[in-house]
């Protein structure tokens, strides 16, 4: 034994469960935009629940992320200076280009009707996808490039962090389908990055000591059962297998969220909970401490108030559109 | 002569150099760059330099700017106890800068890395980046925290409070652009090591007598923090 810590000072984790749940929406709502572009630039789908998930995703992101900064109501130093070096300032700009810009998409879209997309509308679906791309880039780069964090700074972080947007992506978009009563665009997506999600997560486990140390002491039931088992295993299997039931379908999307949900949670509080100085883990928290539980009901409430009004928002438009077709 | 009365005797000097002829005074010497030398051999593990910049810089309970973590190494004769004071090691290459979203920190002239309390929205980026775990979300003033070298006590010509009050002389203070000065002269006679070469960040911070076991991560296995944890598992009567 070299050494034993006989007198340590612990550090809190300062990225807090909100960032969790800011990369979970945020993550899944730029998976679905580039579903929703894939869909609508190449198969000429309609995709309409991919459009609200990126939407109601996108929008309601931004909340948790404000609640995560320790001071919020200075947001707006962001944006009264410049520092490009930081991929945090670009991710400052992305985000408000990303909802707004699926917003007025699902706008442009609900007003149309059932017409068919104008040129302005495909324009605005590439840059939609253009922005999920930003999105996915820069928090996984944001993440990624932090040296002192051995379990992120690595190529197989930011690699698993983008496939499980996307598969996140995918699977709400098959969940809002399956409610619609349509089978959707999602399955394939689903399956293709499940698929990969286990190749990579399992190169980078075999390879990395320290996400091997992190999935044995601290997270072997978020990382092994919540994240590979529940959250990409099963969903895959059931995507596989459910061609024409929606509920199985609905399932497997539920459970590829919740995957994505299981290994943000995991990476993100156990890499702050790997000391960077000693090789301890700081006090174990406990998994669903109050806090948490505050954050994942707070997180969910946003969200479904976001669900309502992208939907209430692209029904109505479509329901006055098709009336002034009729008059 | 000791690290503060030099420290001292230079900065009044400075000063009435600085009064009687400025503009020669300029023209002449390089700036200051600010570094630490930390004499382990003296360091007696006291905590009276955590306490002392836990009360000059209100620093909140549970929260350090600098702490003497201690530790038992493994040696020919038996264990032995090795003590390290950690604090900001105002890197020349420091991670934590480049990564702040608004440029709330940044490097004084002297090279002290600071943060601009009214400018910092508190993302807590830099606390991430840091590879010594050197700065914090401080919770009475709600943005990043971390070792200043004391700047407003350097400034007028004060030594930082935990070298002030060291008891073993452990901590020297200086200019390390000055090749007269005690921590530049003591570096020339001693080996010297700084934390984790391996970040490639420049620390200003410096050893005598740093054991290598130590200087990078810790390999810590079992220890007090194991031990506590256990006991507050069993306390809890969980298994
Ligand atoms: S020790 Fe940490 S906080 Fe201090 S300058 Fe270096 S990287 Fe920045
Ligand atoms: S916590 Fe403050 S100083 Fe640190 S990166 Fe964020 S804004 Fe910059």
């Amino acid at each position: 034994m070299p050494a034993v810590d006989l007198m340590s000072f612990d550090h809190e984790a300062v990225w807090r469960p909100w960032a969790v749940a800011y990369f979970l929406l945020v993550g899944t709502g730029a998976g679905a935009a580039l579903l929703l572009a894939y869909a609508r630039l190449v198969r000429i789908a309609e995709a309409k629940g991919a459009l609200i998930v990126a939407a109601s995703f996108a929008l309601a992101s931004g909340l948790p992320l404000l609640a995560d900064l320790h001071q919020p109501a200075r947001f707006m130093h962001f944006y009264l200076g410049s520092a490009p070096g930081s991929i945090m300032w670009w991710g400052s700009w992305f985000l408000p280009l990303f909802i707004v810009s699926t917003l007025l998409l699902a706008f442009m879209t609900g007003r149309r009707g059932n017409a068919p997309m104008c040129g302005g509308e495909r324009m605005l679906t590439m840059i939609v996808g253009a922005l999920a791309l930003c999105i996915l880039g820069y928090t996984a780069g944001e993440m990624s490039v932090v040296a002192a964090r051995p379990v992120w700074n690595t190529l197989g972080f930011p690699v698993v962090l983008i496939l499980t947007a996307l598969m996140s992506g995918a699977g709400a978009t098959m969940i809002i389908d399956s409610l619609n009563g349509e089978k959707g665009e999602g399955r394939y997506m689903l399956v293709v990055t499940g698929a990969a999600t286990l190749v990579a997560f399992g190169l980078w486990m075999l390879t990395d000591t320290n996400l091997s140390t992190l999935a044995a002491d601290y997270a072997p039931v978020g990382l092994f059962g919540g994240f590979i088992i529940a959250g990409v295993v099963v969903p895959v299997v059931l995507a596989v297998s459910a061609k024409a039931s929606l509920l199985l379908r609905g399932v497997s999307g539920a459970l590829a969220v919740f995957g994505a949900l299981a290994f943000r949670w995991s990476t993100f509080n156990g890499a702050q909970l790997m000391s960077k100085t000693e090789t301890a883990f700081y006090g174990h928290e406990a998994a669903l401490s109050q806090d948490a539980l505050r954050t994942l009901a707070g997180s969910a409430g946003l969200l479904i108030l976001s669900l309502i009004f992208v939907t209430l928002l692209i029904n109505l438009l479509a329901v006055r559109a098709s009336k002034q077709t009729q008059a | 002569m000791n690290s503060r009365r030099e420290f001292l005797k230079l900065a009044m000097a400075g000063s009435t150099a600085a009064v009687a002829a400025p503009a020669a005074a300029s023209a002449q010497a390089k700036p200051k760059r600010w570094g630490m030398l930390v004499d382990l051999r003296k360091c007696i593990g006291c905590q009276a330099c955590t306490v002392a910049c836990t009360i000059e810089n209100d620093v909140p309970e549970g929260q350090h700017r600098t702490a003497v973590p201690v530790y038992e190494l493994d040696g020919p004769n038996g264990p032995s106890q090795a003590v390290l004071p950690r604090l900001c090691n105002h890197c020349d290459e420091p991670p934590c800068i480049p990564v702040c979203p608004v440029n709330a920190t940044f490097k004084t002239e002297e090279g002290a890395v600071v943060v601009d309390a009214e400018q910092c929205v508190a993302c807590g980026y830099c606390v991430q980046a840091c590879p010594y775990e050197a700065r914090f979300i401080n919770h009475k003033t709600g943005v990043a925290d971390k070792c200043t070298f004391c700047v407003h006590r350097t400034s007028v010509g004060l030594l930082p409070a935990c070298v002030e009050t060291c008891v073993g002389n452990a901590r020297v203070f200086g200019d390390l652009n000055d090749p007269e000065s005690e921590i530049r002269k003591l570096m020339a006679q001693h080996e010297t090591k700084g934390l984790r070469p391996e970040f490639k960040t420049g620390p200003n911070v410096y050893y005598i007598g740093l054991d290598d076991r130590l200087a990078s991560t810790v390999a810590v296995g079992g220890g007090a923090r194991d031990l506590r944890q256990g006991l507050e598992t069993s306390a809890h009567g969980e298994v």
